[in-house]
């Protein structure tokens, strides 16, 4: 303050003392307005308060400003004016900063409030947090002792269930001890007979009693004891059985040995062969079935086996006399066999003498009459096998001619049938085959070419020969001609109008060359002496197959 | 340093003679030169930039008319440029002062924000404990 003071005074001489200014009012009036308002301005933020200092001189230097006026002295007065303005403005942010100052102040009073706020809202947290913690604690307590008192039951309740469990334990093993028994009785019922089902028995009470009275260690000692007790009682029960069914078994074997022995020797006709041994055998074995029937399987077994070298020997007996009966029988037969044989062939050779089988299969007809031949022969030594063998042999023979015969005859009536459909010809019918003959002027005078209107004949045999029924068949062509010229002309004509007609059949009908023979006889063979039209022909002989 | 200045004046207004005003026209300068270094300091180039400006503007003035032998002018000079330096000083002060007021009012809001949060917190927790409770 007194410094600004000081400055003022020295400002005033400096403007008395010195050279005045040229200053013009209104500019000064300006200034000393702009002063003001300065000054003004800085009041409105409470500069007065805030800053004090700065503000009062603001006002002075305005006021000596005013006063310079007044007096004339325009430029102290210009200088005063300024300088206000500028003191003011620094009394304004001085204020400014009071200001600030203040409100920092106040906002960080808020702001520790704030801080004291949630500290107690903290603090009030941690004793809610607390208070839980012993609302847990109380229920954390109350289960606590509810588990205690739980506990206290469960003991007494342990003991009682240790005392159950050693019962149910005991009582097991007695039961365990009773279920032996039972099986030891179903397995072999007589062991309730013995001693040691008595005592196994009198052990089971003993415990049952003490375990009623509850004497645990005691009845646990004895039902130990029963339980092996029963346990050998069934192993013993076990033993007796397999040793009863052995013995069953054996006897069962010994009988069914002794039957099935009995039935041998009935088979072989004991009864007639030894009747009294074969009586005495089944006698026993009554006796054997009857002991096994009241279960005394020993001398059930006993009584069995001693039928059996009484039946062997009449099974030997029965055996050797029942061979030499059928022996006998066999021969018999064999013979009336051999008989029945030789005569049957004979008969059947017989029937077919007449037939056209000696004819179509001499050969195995000669075979089947040397077979009765032989058999005959055998039959007088005696021989009855050979006998018999001959007469079949015969018999097939006979047969197989009687076969052959009859296809034969099938054949030839097809061959007849199958040639009778053959346009322009006349079918001559032979024992084994047939003969074609087409007679006419089948070929142009002296020529070798066949006319067309003959090609449906031959056509047609070919047709035939080449059937599955004949395929083993063949054709034999013959050329004839008539007397007219002379002969050796005749010859050679037929022959290759012969041969024309084979390669007709061949090249047109298909048949295989070897099947078929050209010849030409010329004039040599006439049919009819008063037609030469008809001795002009083509003769085809159709026969199997040498 | 100010009892000295107003010594100084002192003596030199007893005098009344050009040479005690010449030497108060260089202390004038150097304080305001003074003045413009702590405007300077304190952030006047972010927040009073007109101020420092004509401070400095009229100091170079001061200069100007120091050297030309005008020493009236310079000492009148000097001064303007000291009140300006002032001026920009205060001025950067109250502006930082402000900031901080900002600044701490922010801090404020977060503080009330927590605040309004740990009562949520403490709501649920009497909540939770009226439940056991019951």
């Amino acid at each position: 303050m007194r410094f600004y003071v000081c400055l003022l005074f020295i400002t005033l001489l400096i403007s008395s003392g010195c050279a005045p200014l040229q200053i013009d009012e209104v500019i000064l009036e300006t200034q000393l307005q702009n002063g003001q308002k300065a000054i003004s301005i800085a009041a409105e933020s409470d500069a007065e308060k805030l800053a004090a200092d700065e503000y009062s001189r603001a006002v002075k230097l305005l006021k000596f400003a005013r006063q310079a006026k007044d007096q004339e002295k325009l430029a102290q007065s210009m200088e005063f004016a300024y300088q206000a303005e500028l003191v003011a403005q620094i009394a304004l942010y001085r204020a400014k900063q009071q200001q600030a100052r203040s409100q920092l102040i106040s906002t960080r009073e808020q702001i520790y409030q704030e801080l004291i706020t949630q500290k107690d809202y903290e603090i009030e947290m941690v004793q809610i947090r607390n208070e839980m913690k012993a609302i847990e604690n109380a229920q954390a307590l109350k289960e606590i002792q509810a588990e205690r008192q739980r506990a206290g039951s469960l003991t007494s309740d342990l003991a009682s269930a240790n005392d159950a469990i050693r019962n149910a334990k005991i009582y097991l093993w007695i039961a365990k001890a009773e279920i032996f028994i039972t099986i030891a009785k179903q397995t072999f019922p007589e062991i309730v007979e013995t001693a040691e089902y008595e005592r196994v028995q009198s052990t089971i009470n003993q415990a049952t009693s003490q375990l009623d009275r509850k004497e645990f260690d005691a009845a646990e000692k004895v039902a130990t004891d029963a339980q092996t007790q029963a346990n050998k009682l069934y192993e013993q029960a076990v033993q007796s059985q397999k040793e009863r069914a052995a013995a069953e078994t054996a006897a069962i074997i010994a009988i069914e040995r002794a039957q099935l022995k009995i039935e041998r020797a009935e088979s072989l006709n004991a009864a007639t062969h030894d009747p009294e041994e074969f009586q005495q055998s089944k006698n026993q074995l009554d006796k054997a079935k009857k002991a096994m029937k009241e279960i005394r399987y020993g001398e059930a077994r006993q009584a069995a086996e001693v039928v059996e070298p009484i039946i062997d020997k009449v099974i030997a007996t029965s055996e050797t006399a029942e061979y030499r009966r059928r022996a006998q029988q066999e021969l018999t037969a064999k013979i009336k066999s051999a008989e029945g044989a030789v005569a049957s062939l004979k008969a059947a050779i017989a029937e077919q003498t007449e037939t056209k089988v000696p004819q179509f299969a001499p050969q195995l007809f000669e075979l089947a009459t040397s077979a009765l031949a032989t058999a005959e022969a055998a039959l007088a030594k005696k021989e009855y096998s050979a006998t018999i063998d001959s007469a079949q042999q015969g018999s097939d023979y006979l047969k197989r001619a009687i076969n052959k015969t009859n296809q034969q005859n099938t054949a030839q009536t097809s061959l007849v049938e199958a040639t009778k459909q053959i346009p322009k010809a006349v079918i001559i019918e032979l024992e084994e085959g047939v003969i074609i003959r087409i007679s006419g002027n089948l070929f142009a005078t002296t020529s070798t070419r066949l006319k067309d209107e003959y090609f449906p004949t031959f056509l047609k045999i070919a047709t035939i020969l080449q059937q599955e029924d004949f395929i083993d068949y063949v054709a034999r062509i013959e050329g004839h001609s008539d007397s007219l010229g002379p002969a050796a002309s005749n010859r050679a004509l037929s022959e290759k109008r012969a041969n024309a007609v084979k390669t007709f059949l061949i090249d047109r009908g298909k048949v295989i060359a070897k099947r078929l023979t050209a010849v030409g006889l010329g004039e040599e063979k006439p049919i009819d002496q008063n037609s030469e039209e008809k001795n002009r022909r083509i003769d085809i002989i159709i026969s199997k197959a040498p | 340093m100010k009892w000295t200045i107003s010594f100084l004046l002192l003596i030199a207004v007893l005098g009344c003679g050009n040479p005690e005003i010449h030497q108060l026209a260089i202390e004038t300068i150097e304080n305001a030169r003074v003045s413009i270094s702590s405007a300077e300091n304190v952030g006047a180039r972010d927040v009073a930039v007109s101020e420092i400006n004509s401070a400095e503007e009229m100091l170079k003035s001061a200069d100007s008319s120091m050297q030309s032998g005008n020493v009236e002018l310079a000492y009148r000079l000097g001064l303007r440029a000291y009140l300006y330096a002032r001026i920009a000083t205060e001025k950067s002060i109250a502006a930082e002062d402000e900031a901080q007021v900002l600044e701490v009012q922010a801090q404020l809001e977060l503080d009330q924000q927590t605040t309004a949060n740990v009562l949520n917190q403490l709501e649920s927790l009497k909540k939770e404990r009226d439940s056991k409770k019951q």
